[in-house]
């Protein structure tokens, strides 16, 4: 069993994505046995009222998959449609997207978005980055930094965080946290980096249990058997690999 | 049959780690070569030397699986004793250059022209950044400058020119320039960008690996790719076979 909580649907404005429709990310979750995913609307990253792209997302979600509700908490009103997201959409999670909404991490709004995440016992997903800024043509990113992502989770203990597309390389600063405080989690589209045994290499050096990693794609901006690979191909005792494929992913998101 | 045109040395890993990657990644073959040593992006002639003798360790003591590729740095007075010397006595299959200068630098021509005397392909690192790129750093616009000069020499865009919408446009009508796909990135639709524009004979597989980038993702991205098997094999080595003369 896998479960991808990194998937994307809807048009990506920067570059031409082949396999953006949802028929073609069924596919190729069925190609590479995924049996469930986690899907945030990229539409609703670009719409002033993001819940329009939720509603799009609801209407092409495909069976056993789960909807991740994309919020600007910065927008006075999102309490409002977390709460329809949940009636409306049995929404597993909430997505902001802090690198394009102009806000910090350690801002008063989010503050208020965990505590009706909390009401709601819902884990927050947060983007890093949607794409590498060095290939970014319109440099509307602003990736948060170490101290925001810190401050937030001492601040916010009580609900689960899963940072996507977020760099190894970022993770071993934050290991201290990690540690302390439990719910600060990555997924595996942030690792590119390694020789062989990739993902025992990337927890270890990081200091990051395996409890903390989650299988995500980041599918279909990046390529999904890239990452798969790390389990495909590379020896992983069972246990390990399980948790991370799914077992933390059905912990955290409550499946 | 997988045949990686662009790996580097690296001194972190011993040669059993490096063939037990390749083995787990089902890469056959690596053309192997040594430029990127962090403080080293202009070197002299002592550490140019260091870096290719690292290589010729391995590709001699593995020569059905590696494949020396020569380090060259243009600015330097002997780039072509370091070419010759690769070529005639530790049977260099290719010239690397990386960032000591761009590739339509005045002193490249002394590469091209030994490169097309010994039909040795160029291997280029090519990367377009919007942030960060390096001073001497090639991007497409160069590689294409210097195909034009250069239409016997046969260079390799390496990283389908590091963001494959700014570099693949500037090299599709040059038929000596291919590209590989090697690199950190695996974003998905680059491959199919470079292919509607270079067609399925100019792509080749390459990593980047070992100096960190993985051969799992780049193994990846290709097997990822919605085309047929005869295709997928195309880029994974029957292009690299062709171009290398390779003899399997």
């Amino acid at each position: 069993m896998i479960i991808d909580v990194n998937t994307f649907y809807g048009h990506w404005p920067f570059r031409k994505i082949y396999t953006e429709s949802m028929d073609d990310i069924v596919k190729s979750a069925k190609e590479n046995d995924i049996s469930s995913m986690i899907i945030s609307s990229t539409n609703a990253i670009f719409y002033q009222d993001p819940y329009e792209g939720d509603e799009e997302l609801y209407e092409a979600m495909p069976e056993g998959s789960y909807q991740a509700l994309t919020i600007n908490p910065s927008q006075h009103y999102f309490e409002d449609d977390i709460k329809n997201g949940i009636e409306k959409f049995n929404i597993k999670a909430v997505r902001i997207h802090p690198e394009y909404h102009s806000y910090l991490l350690t801002d008063s709004c989010v503050s208020r978005l965990f505590d009706c995440l909390y009401e709601h016992n819902l884990p927050l997903i947060i983007t890093g980055l949607m794409e590498d800024p060095r290939m970014m043509h319109f440099k509307a990113q602003e990736q948060f930094s170490y101290d925001q992502l810190a401050s937030m989770i001492e601040h916010n203990k009580k609900i689960p965080v899963v940072v996507t597309n977020y760099a190894a390389g970022n993770w071993r600063n934050l290991a201290g946290i990690v540690q302390e405080f439990g719910n600060l989690h990555f997924d595996t589209s942030g690792i590119k980096f390694g020789l062989l045994d990739i993902i025992d290499t990337v927890l270890k050096n990081a200091q990051i249990p395996d409890t903390n990693l989650l299988y995500g794609s980041h599918y279909p901006m990046y390529c999904r058997k890239s990452t798969l690979n790390y389990f495909l191909l590379d020896d992983m005792p069972k246990e390990r690999k399980d948790k991370i494929l799914f077992k933390n992913a059905q912990r955290i998101f409550n499946i | 049959m997988i045949i990686d045109v662009h790996a580097h040395f690296c001194e972190h890993y011993t040669m059993e780690d490096a063939l037990k990657a390749m083995d787990t990644c089902g890469i056959d073959k690596i053309y192997l070569s040594n430029p990127n040593i962090p403080g080293y992006g202009y070197p002299s002639k002592e550490q140019v030397k260091i870096q290719n003798d690292q290589v010729t360790v391995f590709s001699k003591a593995h020569p059905d699986r590696v494949r020396y590729v020569c380090y060259v740095n243009p600015a330097l007075s002997n780039a072509q004793d370091v070419i010759k010397e690769a070529v005639e006595e530790d049977d260099a299959k290719a010239i690397k250059l990386w960032i000591a200068t761009t590739c339509d630098y005045h002193g490249i021509d002394k590469v091209c022209e030994l490169s097309v005397k010994y039909d040795l392909p160029i291997i280029i690192h090519t990367f377009h950044k919007y942030v960060g790129q390096m001073a001497d750093e090639t991007t497409g616009f160069h590689v294409a400058n210097m195909a034009r000069r250069f239409p016997e020499a046969k260079i390799i865009m390496a990283h389908l020119g590091g963001d494959a919408y700014h570099g693949i446009k500037y090299i599709r009508n040059f038929k000596n320039v291919w590209s590989d796909i090697s690199g950190s990135n695996f974003r998905n639709g680059e491959i199919e960008y470079a292919l509607k524009h270079l067609g399925e004979d100019r792509i080749l597989f390459g990593s980047d690996a070992m100096c960190g980038i993985t051969f799992h993702t780049n193994v990846g991205k290709v097997a990822e790719m919605n085309v047929s098997d005869e295709v997928k094999e195309k880029i994974y080595w029957k292009n690299a076979a062709k171009l290398f003369k390779e003899e399997l």
